[in-house]
């Protein structure tokens, strides 16, 4: 079996707190325990709204709580942003956009290195 | 806050104790994180033992995807409980090789006397440090009790607790597992 990071730890914090999945259900606008149980389960993604709501709720950011989603977009839109970066290289100074184009290169720099 | 960071997937295991009719499991994300805990019912009769044992196990086992799986071996099967400890094991065995997780059986009396190097000799000893050590757990901690009573409900989930630290003090560190230990101790209570 492949190890990975799991997608949310949400049933870990939930279990430190020792509530139930219908209380935080309720904690978070459900009416029933369904939908917090297909989140931990990995079954579904919570919209944004809930995402934030857990956030609250567990005082916890949500980019720790969803470790894996977290990191996974972060590998896809990091290569997405080398791809660009890569184009953007390769086009010719010439061009009438280049000062938009430098632009560009220089805030992907100044991205890398926050 | 839980502290994600610096921990390893590959870290993550999933601990068994059985009873012969519940099984108590840890789940931990390096030593000093527990992922999930609880007892899972297995009451029922023996030859549906196997059965139930695996459907209790699997979802555990698809969820976390652990590198292992630890279990304490017993020696006595002599008994009716211990033909039961039997068929559970195997169920739990059968379960791991089809998730293609790794089964490890650790001996009773290596965990004993690796606990016995923490000073702590008895079962209540060892829950009591298992309480230290995860805060999550401290209000499950049985009170020391008379030999007239029973024992708690959740004391299969510090038995595993146990097997789990054991194992990966066995893993990480074999000649100064017990320093180890204690040494992040201090980490341990640092998590709220």
């Amino acid at each position: 079996m492949q190890e990975q990071i799991l997608p949310n730890y949400l049933r870990t914090y939930r279990r430190r707190a020792g509530l139930s999945q219908r209380e935080v259900a309720l904690l978070l606008g459900y009416k029933q325990r369904g939908q917090t149980s297909r989140h931990e389960q990995f079954k579904a993604f919570p919209p944004l709204a809930v995402a934030l709501a857990y956030e609250v709720l567990y005082r916890a950011p949500a980019s720790t709580l969803f470790l894996g989603m977290h990191d996974t977009v972060n590998t896809t839109v990091e290569k997405r942003v080398a791809a660009m970066e890569k184009d953007l290289q390769g086009r010719s100074a010439k061009n009438a956009d280049a000062e938009s184009i430098a632009r560009k290169l220089e805030w992907m720099i100044e991205r890398r290195e926050l | 806050m839980i502290d994600n960071v610096g921990i390893r997937p590959a870290e993550r295991l999933v601990a068994f104790e059985v009873r012969s009719r519940k099984i108590g499991f840890v789940v931990f994300e390096g030593p000093s994180r527990l992922l999930d805990w609880g007892v899972r019912d297995c009451s029922c009769r023996t030859r549906r033992l196997h059965k139930v044992v695996a459907k209790r196990v699997r979802p555990l086992l698809l969820r976390y995807m652990p590198f292992t799986v630890v279990m304490r071996r017993e020696n006595q099967y002599l008994s009716q409980t211990a033909t039961r400890f039997r068929i559970s094991m195997g169920a739990i065995k059968r379960e791991a090789q089809r998730c293609g997780v790794a089964f490890r059986l650790l001996r009773p009396k290596a965990r004993k006397r690796f606990f016995a190097q923490l000073r702590r000799n008895t079962k209540h000893q060892i829950a009591q440090l298992i309480g230290e050590l995860f805060e999550e757990l401290s209000w499950k901690v049985q009170p020391n009790r008379k030999p007239w009573h029973s024992e708690s409900y959740n004391a299969t989930i510090f038995d595993a607790a146990a097997t789990g630290l054991f194992a990966f003090a066995k893993e990480f560190n074999p000649p100064d597992a017990s320093r180890e230990l204690i040494a992040t101790t201090e980490s341990f209570r640092r998590l709220p």
